[in-house]
């Protein structure tokens, strides 16, 4: 639960703002100049604030779109991410906005209709060409949904766009009522990450089973949306191919593989100081010192073992879809 | 504290010592308990040396700036912790996270460098908390530096020393559950390795760049297989040219 939140001095009377303080009266309201000011400053515990992250409501003046990097792409040539929201209320052991950001307080950026003219522009750059925004970068696109609205938003933006300017929601997250309670939108595609129970369980807190996300898959697949699935990054266990052989089965067993849009596989790469922040904020946690490797400043599994794991789940994954809809995100 | 008037109730209820072999500064502790209190004197640069004071005679966890402030409205006595410092003078805030539970209501506090009359904002008013948190930002993260405060005067009443010391001693109750909740903050997240680690650095004569990556070869030891840890015993019987080979070769193997 949010106890804090943070408001830009700017912002304290943002309709967004007035809305949020009569849907969370009692918390602790506190004015700031700029969000920099609570989030940037260097000595800050991560972890700590991880258990009670507090919401810092900030306008993004600059930078409202960014071109993804390469090898991140489901099918488009053109790619861009924006981030609403910087921080995730999950807290997967493995995720790199840990070794990303100081800070794990929330991010709110609530200037949205700044960032939906940005959207409109980039789109008619290229005009006739499919140009992806992807908005699970930072965050998680669902997850603080009651708090920021950001689906109920941009859906009805994206609704009134050509069908070649695609939105990818990308969430581990249930509350997927925003998406329920409309009609579906072929240009929005609504991509759930998975990893195999025995990982989720012990490293994804506060994320919803696997179980219950394939559920609300089926929901949104059943309604017509198009949906997309994650696996990314993925992680090396005991026994790792028959985990992950087991999660397709358990997906494609309730999910209509026609039906889906796209399937990405990525794998567990951290910059090197990403990845000393992590270990400094977990020194035992096994999952950083199992079969890594540092290569060019990156951390990733030994090559071997990488291209093991992505050609076991790439084949495995061919038994249930064809290969167009498959794509590696490496960069 | 800014005052010895403020620290008597604390030095009381705490049963610090003075320490008589520092004198830079009136430094009190009780050792067991692991508190140490100093006497800054007023003002934000006083304060900003007593940390750094502070930091190389006790190298304290977590740090609470505990005294007196003023509020335009407040009654006196009021415990208030703050939630946002402002150094009157530069503009600068400063933003205390709080990851425990906040037995007291938060409130801006401003920290000036000479008394103000009236009180122009709604906020606490004090001389020394924006010299305490940037200092005390140096030797720990904004989680464990916190100011409490009680309300001394306020537009109706003026300041009267004689009235310091019970005015702080209502605020030893927040201070005591504050200090309760950080130690145990603390001990949450600590994850000691079972190994007596300046023991092996001392017996093989590790320098403190070897230390370093002794410990982090423990703890990936640690993480990967904890029951079959080397017994401590074993490892100070080496020397520093063999324990980290060592080390790395039965990690690897």
């Amino acid at each position: 639960m949010i106890e804090t939140v943070y408001v830009e001095e700017a912002l304290w009377d943002h309709p967004r703002v007035t809305a949020l303080r009569e849907r969370l009266p009692g918390r602790r309201w506190v004015r700031c100049n700029h969000y920099g000011e609570v989030f940037n400053p260097k000595p800050q515990h991560f972890r700590l604030q991880k258990r009670r992250p507090a919401l810092i409501v900030a306008r993004k003046p600059s930078r409202l779109l960014m071109e993804a990097p390469s090898g991140y792409a489901i099918g488009g040539r053109h790619n861009y991410y924006f981030s609403h929201l910087l921080n995730c209320p999950y807290d997967c052991r493995y995720c790199f906005l840990q070794g990303m950001f100081r800070s794990a307080n929330f991010v709110w950026f609530v200037n949205y209709e700044d960032f939906q003219r940005a959207i409109e522009a980039t789109r008619r750059k290229h005009p006739g060409e499919a140009v992806y925004f992807f908005s699970g970068y930072d965050s998680d696109s669902l997850a603080l949904e009651p708090v920021t609205g950001f689906a109920g938003y941009f859906l009805e933006g994206f609704s009134r766009m050509p069908e070649n300017a695609f939105l990818e929601l990308r969430s581990k997250s249930t509350n997927i009522r925003p998406l329920l309670g409309r009609e579906a939108l072929p240009n929005v595609i609504c991509a759930f990450s998975f990893t195999p129970d025995i990982v989720s369980a012990r490293w994804e807190a506060g994320v919803p089973p696997v179980e219950r996300r394939i559920g609300a898959l089926q929901k949104l697949q059943a309604r017509g949306w198009p949906i997309g699935l994650r696996f990314d990054p993925l992680i090396h266990v005991p026994g790792w191919r028959e985990h992950y052989r087991r999660l397709f089965e358990q997906l494609f067993a309730r999910l209509d593989g026609g039906g889906i849009h796209s399937v990405s596989i990525g794998v567990f790469r951290l910059p090197r100081g990403h990845y000393d922040r992590m270990v400094d904020l977990y020194p035992s946690e096994p999952l950083f010192h199992g079969p890594l490797a540092v290569e060019r400043r990156i951390v990733a599994y030994h090559r071997a073992l990488e291209e093991e794991m992505v050609d076991f789940c790439r084949q495995a994954l061919l038994e249930f879809l064809p290969g167009e809809k498959l794509f590696s995100c490496q960069f | 504290m800014a005052l010895e008037a403020e620290a008597r109730p604390l030095i009381a209820r705490f049963r610090l010592k003075r320490d008589l072999s520092v004198t830079a500064f009136r430094l009190y502790r009780n050792r067991e308990a692991g508190i140490s209190l100093v006497v800054t004197g007023i003002g934000k640069l006083r304060m900003a040396a007593a940390v750094g004071f502070l930091a190389v005679h006790a190298s304290p966890a977590c740090w609470i700036d505990v005294g007196t402030a003023g509020h335009p409205e407040l009654p006196l006595g009021t415990v208030r912790l703050a939630h946002r410092i402002i150094d009157h003078d530069s503009g600068r805030s400063f933003y205390p996270q709080l990851v425990i539970d906040a037995p007291v209501t938060t409130e801006a506090l401003i920290t000036v460098s000479r008394p103000l009359s009236g009180f122009p904002d709604p906020a606490l008013y004090d001389m020394e908390a924006s010299g305490f948190f940037e200092a005390a930002r140096h030797f720990a993260t904004v989680e464990w530096i916190h100011a409490l405060k009680v309300v001394s005067d306020n537009r109706r009443e003026s300041f009267v020393k004689k009235q310091v010391g019970g005015l702080v001693e209502a605020a030893v109750p927040t201070l005591e559950t504050i200090v309760a909740g950080l130690r145990e903050l603390h001990r949450s997240i600590a994850e000691p390795l079972p190994l007596d680690l300046a023991r092996i650095a001392a017996e093989t004569r590790l320098t403190q760049a070897q230390t370093r990556q002794v410990e982090k070869l423990l703890r990936q030891w640690q993480a990967l297989s904890p029951e079959t840890l080397p017994p401590e015993a074993d490892l100070c019987r080496m020397d520093r040219q063999t324990l980290l080979p060592w080390l790395r070769r039965r990690l690897h193997d």
